[in-house]
């Protein structure tokens, strides 16, 4: 069997060596030595989706944007209607190009009208940076503040008594969707705590200084040990966005893929005045897209995997996009794009597995339903 | 890591044992632990006639997807149908439970040219370097 893939000089993260003391198996990922594993994908997998688990995501790139016209040029950049949150939340959009092709998908932190922090994709860090600075007039400052923020994802059903043990003093506790600080400025010894995630159950998304990260990680460790929380890793990481149809850029959107799409039209804020891609997703909204992209779970045994055709009374009609094995369902699952006129519940397809066509149903919601989230 | 001393190895991480002219075959306990949790195993068909080093099979674990190639040519008169609904048997058990095929060896020359457990246990020694 072939094995093995060698991890070079690239960026680390502050808890590059907890990863290596815990043996953490490592990997290449956007650029960055990340743990893809400690004990093993499934375990970890498990352990956020009955208990409690902390991952390292300090690779993930961070923008911030202040000024009196940091609105304005949100409001342009973003297809969502930025004036209409509030300070403290915290939300799920997008930055689409001239053809309502996908930049990036992004969280955007509201601290005030004068300043946002962007949360993005590692991979896309430079290329959204540059992006968002090419956009922004003389009174807004743009900084990539990536390597100034540690970030840790603590996520699980016992998500909030580990936090709540792992916190001396009093903090306020955010509901979901928004984030509770208290000084948000990069010299500051205070965290954010925002209440998100990306595995489906309730969680939590915490910045700190670099610095500091170790000592939180060490915190939120301790006050979960006798609970059953572990350390988890981008192994676990992706079968559980994979079991919520969650998206992972690069592999299943990219700038070729349109915001329809992907199926992202109820974030979009068509009344606003203009954003950039508005005249093609309006365009493609009355015109209907040609493809869509939707979920997969296999009937018969068999994993779907990026690049595998898919296949409709033997013509080809798709592509999958990622795919890996559902540790809840024991099923192989994933995403990919499929012409739009068979982007229908429960509609029967083909996935093309090596000389194999094996069969599976198309999925428009989560594979699973979590226990908190 | 264990590399039972009775066993043939080939550089591809296969393991071989064998009972008269048959050769057991499965993936050593350094192939197991690279690969991580195994998924999904892709079983050949009794019958078919193999080259050595010919891909016989696929074995998947939760990220990658891994082809088994045969250390000897020969026919397969059985596979472990075991691995269908416990796969992860390669993991736990890889030089027992976890056996993946049974050839009947046309060449039982071909086991000169794998490697004993010491030299195998040098070569992974080497790859991981």
């Amino acid at each position: 069997m072939a094995l093995k893939e060698k991890v070079g000089q690239n960026k680390k993260t502050p808890l590059f060596k907890v990863h290596e003391q815990l043996g953490a198996r490592m990997t290449l990922f956007a650029g960055w030595q990340m743990p893809l594993y400690y004990t093993g994908i499934i375990p970890e997998h498990m352990a956020v989706r009955q208990k409690a688990g902390v991952f390292d995501i300090s690779h993930m790139g961070k923008i911030e944007i202040r000024g009196g016209d940091a609105l304005k040029l949100l409001e342009f950049l973003l297809p969502a209607r930025i004036s209409r949150l509030e300070s403290g939340q915290v939300s799920y959009t997008f930055l689409c190009n001239q053809n309502g092709g996908l930049i990036d998908d992004l969280t955007v932190f509201v601290f005030s009208t004068e300043h946002y922090l962007l949360c993005v994709n590692a991979v896309c860090a430079e290329k959204d940076y540059s992006w968002i600075k090419s956009h922004a007039g003389p009174d807004v400052t743009v900084k990539n503040v990536t390597s100034d923020l540690a970030l840790l994802a603590l996520q699980g059903p016992l998500s909030e008594i580990v936090l709540d043990r792992a916190i001396s003093g009093s903090w306020e506790k955010p509901r979901r969707f928004h984030f509770s600080e208290t000084g948000i400025t990069l010299t500051s010894k205070n965290i954010i705590v925002s209440r998100l995630g990306y595995t489906g159950e309730d969680g939590f998304e915490l910045f700190c200084t670099p610095e500091e990260v170790i000592s939180l990680w060490d915190k939120i460790i301790n006050a979960g040990r006798d609970l059953g929380l572990r350390p988890c890793a981008l192994g676990a990481r992706d079968t559980l966005r994979l079991e919520m149809a969650y998206v992972l850029y690069g592999e299943d959107i990219d700038e070729t893929v349109t915001l329809l799409e992907a199926r992202f039209g109820r974030f979009v804020d068509f009344e606003k005045d203009r954003f950039i891609g508005k005249e093609a997703l309006l365009e493609e909204k009355e015109k209907g897209s040609t493809r869509k992209l939707v979920g997969f779970v296999m009937e018969e045994k068999g994993i779907p995997r990026k690049g595998y055709p898919v296949f409709y009374e033997q013509k080809r009609v798709g592509t999958i996009t990622s795919g890996s094995f559902s540790p809840v369902l024991h099923q192989g699952i994933g995403l990919g794009l499929i012409n739009a006129y068979l982007a229908r519940s429960a509609q029967e397809v083909e996935i093309g597995i090596r000389e194999k066509r094996v069969k599976a149903k198309v999925a428009l919601t989560p594979f699973i339903k979590p226990k908190t989230g | 890591m264990n590399f039972p001393a009775e066993l043939r190895y080939s550089k591809e991480h296969e393991w071989v044992r064998v009972q008269n002219k048959i050769a057991i075959i499965g993936i050593s306990d350094y192939a197991q632990k690279e690969l991580g949790e195994v998924v999904f195993v892709d079983l050949p068909k009794i019958g078919r006639q193999m080259k050595s080093n010919e891909t016989f099979g696929i074995v998947e674990s939760v990220k990658a997807v891994s082809d088994l190639y045969t250390p000897v040519s020969g026919k397969i008169v059985k596979n472990n149908a075991k691995l269908e609904e416990d796969p992860e048997l390669i993991n736990t058990d890889p030089y027992g439970e976890g056996w993946i095929i049974e050839v009947e060896m046309s060449n039982e020359a071909e086991l000169g040219e794998l490697l004993p457990a010491q030299e195998y246990e040098a070569y992974v020694a080497e790859e991981k370097k």
